[in-house]
């Protein structure tokens, strides 16, 4: 069987779903069952599992609305997303507030495990972040085996990164403060290495696939934090581009999904998150991404950020201002925004 | 038919005790949830209130004031150990006085009374109760402003602790309370065991045993049994005093009875006429008073002898030949012959040799009085392995349409037939004394049947 997919662009929507800005919607299969999705996946990106679930209930038909994450943290609680049956986001922290504030609806999914809150948010996959150097432009960055040597060998001046440095805006960039912030709480040098990025150039940027163009094409030395997900095809045709593996520790970001408590057919979207965590559906997914990544490697570097209420604090915007003050202050030195 | 002591309302230990276990099991468990309820309550209510408390205050700590303005630290670790300690929602605020300057800006305000430093409550939020702690201090020794921290946590997870410590108590108290309900009835069950010996002991005695009722019973009981056996020792004591009496007076007419039979056939001998008849008449009646004298004698020597218990094996077939040798001069006057039948085997009996005599003679004799001249009786035995029948049977007119009738004493077919009216009462007294029966049978050729069966 062939599934019927359809995308249809923004401009042509017409519909109840018009209060929510969306980036895309797409069908999936054409049965009577349907399934109201919100996702901030690229649809491309999700696609393989979206076919494989009307393989496996061929009754059913998704209906994928994509809308980035401060789209969907803004609509909830409005009447915007009334009838959505899932929401998956790999803004953890947005996704943990939206919880903790009794968005999400209470549903059993089958083989609980570390990788839910309660009952509530579940993770689907895993955003690996990894920091990408140009060998061609800077080979002693290969060299390297943590952050604290890295600062080290900065302030020993037997590195430079005299091209720069390239970062996540975390003024525009949601992931980008949510990874800084975790920095932030992980090591204490975070700032100090901040200092030092921004010697003599720090390039702070709102999007993963300019970040990776500049170090690819030897703009910049590094990419510090950048969605591994994005780079792959870049790390896989640029035999210069390669992945600096820290060894103290690798942040991973859970994708996650939950119930509204607004949903239409709360038992069709717990459904489809309990077929996203399957061992069928994971198999669909880039090895790096799978969710039982965690369960192989126990004494890895491997860092998820934990679904934690701890989460809502970095969104609180007292918390943020002195972030962004401290952010500055580290920066100022120099650095230009793009 | 079996008097029931209280037949209104019968009722039994064991399920009265069943009822009040039950229902002292049901309060009891009721009782015991709501109380480890209440406790656990209080215990996790106040480890989630020290841990709410801890990580207020470490954001109270962390506020000073610079520049006019408030700086505090949202600490993201104590909340990364909340979290840890139990998955709840978790809300906050900081303000100053009533001006939120962080967190959630709509939680409930708990009341704050005589300018407590810290609060609790319990309070709806979002649909969820939630628990609060407020903590507060003022934000300059000289001015009136004061900075509150309110910490707030749902409480699911307690919950179910709280629940589950609950359970674990009423389970405990319904274990222990079982096992006791278990010794209890096991008690019980001891308890009644020797009252249901004795019942058994009671219902397999003749009418005569009076021997005292022994039981291995507790001491509870034993007072029961002590009046019990009062009681039997008193009935056998007014038995034997009326038996004894009767043996006595019985005894003591006797002689002048016979004086009387004995002058009263003198006297007919002597007269003729009218006057002879009528002599001959107080004769007969005297020989029937000496006859009933005699059987009554015989009855009351049999009830003494039952008390006694004498059991003593006893050849039947010979028993029976010395009988008819006794009686044989008595049937030839009426020309009556005897037909005994004897058995191959010896018949041995353990018996009271002297009472089954008594009854046998009892029934022989009967047999006699009722046949007609040249009559014949046969008499024989019959043996089962549970059972030996002796038949006596003749050729008389039989016993009648009831003959049950007959066993009662006095009672007998027809007037002017010597005999006391006691012979088949006392047959049968001695068949039940040796746990048998006796049976009168009216035989389809004509003629009386009667079988004593005596269990072997």
């Amino acid at each position: 069987m062939r599934a019927v997919i359809t995308g249809v662009m923004l401009a042509l929507l017409s519909g109840p779903l018009t209060a929510l800005t969306l980036e895309g919607r797409f069908e999936v299969g054409s049965g009577s069952e349907v399934v109201t999705v919100l996702g901030t996946n690229e649809f491309e990106a999700i696609q393989p599992q979206l076919v494989d679930f009307i393989q496996v209930y061929p009754n059913a038909q998704i209906n994928y609305l994509m809308a980035s994450s401060a789209e969907i943290a803004s609509a909830l609680g409005t009447d915007a997303i009334r009838g959505i049956d899932a929401i998956l986001s790999s803004a953890l922290d947005l996704q943990m507030k939206a919880v903790n504030d009794g968005a999400a609806r209470t549903v059993r999914i089958s083989d609980p495990s570390g990788t839910q809150w309660r009952d509530r948010l579940f993770q689907i996959s895993l955003e690996p972040i990894v920091t990408l150097y140009n060998k061609a432009t800077n080979p002693a960055l290969g060299t390297i085996k943590d952050r604290f040597e890295l600062l080290d060998q900065l302030r020993q001046g037997r590195l430079s990164l005299q091209r720069g440095v390239v970062l996540y805006d975390p003024t525009r960039s949601g992931v980008g403060y949510l990874l800084a912030a975790q920095d932030a709480e992980q090591i204490d040098v975070f700032w100090s290495l901040l200092e030092w990025f921004s010697t003599p150039r720090l390039i702070e940027s709102c999007c993963s696939v300019d970040m990776i163009q500049l170090v690819s094409s030897g703009k910049v030395d590094l990419a510090y934090n950048i969605l591994e997900s994005y780079a792959t095809t870049e790390l896989a045709t640029n035999p210069d581009l390669h992945v600096l593996a820290f060894s103290d520790y690798q942040l991973l970001v859970p994708r996650t999904a939950f119930v509204p408590t607004t949903a239409d057919n709360p038992d069709r979207g717990a459904r489809f998150i309990e077929y996203l965590r399957s061992p069928r559906a994971q198999s669909l997914l880039p090895a790096h991404m799978q969710l039982n990544r965690l369960q192989q490697q126990s004494n890895s570097p491997l860092k998820p950020i934990r679904m934690s209420p701890a989460l809502i604090l970095q969104l609180d915007a007292y918390q943020k201002a002195r972030f962004l003050r401290q952010w500055n202050s580290a920066t100022s030195r120099s650095g230009s925004a793009q | 038919m079996p008097i029931s002591p209280n037949p209104d309302t019968p009722w039994s230990l064991k399920r009265r005790l069943f009822r009040q276990w039950l229902f002292i099991l049901v309060l009891l468990s009721i009782g015991t949830y709501l109380a480890a309820s209440a406790i656990a309550q209080s215990v996790v209510q106040k480890s989630q209130d020290n841990l709410l408390q801890s990580i207020a205050q470490v954001i109270l700590d962390s506020v000073i004031q610079r520049n006019q303005a408030v700086e505090f630290d949202l600490p993201y670790s104590a909340f990364d150990v909340l979290g840890y300690a139990a998955p709840e929602q978790t809300y906050y605020q900081v303000r100053v006085n009533n001006d939120v300057i962080a967190g959630y800006s709509d939680l409930p305000i708990p009341d704050t009374e005589n300018n407590q430093s810290r609060v609790a409550t319990t309070d709806l939020y979002l649909g969820d109760p939630v628990r609060f702690i407020q903590l507060s201090k003022p934000l300059n020794p000289t001015q009136s402003e004061t900075v509150f921290v309110l910490l707030g946590q749902t409480r699911d997870s307690y919950q179910t602790t709280i629940g589950n410590i609950a359970i674990l108590a009423a389970s405990g108290t319904i274990i222990a309370f079982a096992v006791l309900a278990i010794l209890g009835f096991t008690g019980v069950q001891a308890t009644l065991k020797p009252l249901a010996r004795i019942q058994k002991n009671l219902d397999s005695r003749t009418v005569e045993d009076f021997t005292p009722v022994t039981a291995n019973a507790p001491s509870e009981i034993n007072s029961l049994i002590t009046t019990l056996n009062q009681t039997l020792e008193q009935h056998k004591r007014l038995l034997e005093q009326s038996r004894s009496f009767i043996a006595e007076a019985t005894h003591q007419i006797k002689t002048p009875i016979a004086a009387l039979s004995m002058e009263s056939e003198l006297l007919a001998k002597e007269l003729s006429g009218p006057q002879r008849d009528r002599a001959h008449t107080l004769s007969v009646r005297a020989r029937y008073t000496s006859k009933l004298i005699h059987q009554l004698l015989t009855q009351a020597s049999l009830t003494y002898r039952s008390s006694e218990h004498i059991q003593q094996p006893t050849a039947l077939p010979a028993l029976i030949r010395s009988i008819l040798r006794t009686l044989d001069t008595h049937a030839e006057q009426k020309g009556v012959g005897f037909n005994f039948v004897e058995p191959e085997a010896p018949s041995l009996i353990a018996c009271d040799a002297i009472a089954l005599r008594e009854a046998l003679v009892c029934l022989i004799e009967n047999a006699i009085q009722f046949s007609p001249p040249l009559g014949d009786i046969e008499i024989s035995i019959h043996q089962s392995p549970t059972q030996l029948d002796i038949h006596i049977c003749d050729d008389g007119p039989g016993f009648g349409p009831d003959p049950e009738r007959l066993k009662k004493a006095f009672v007998t077919t027809r007037d002017g037939h010597e005999g006391g009216g006691l012979g088949l009462a006392i047959a049968e007294r001695v068949a039940v004394q040796h746990r048998g029966w006796l049976k009168l049978l009216n035989r389809p050729q004509g003629g009386g049947e009667c079988v004593l069966s005596l269990p072997v």
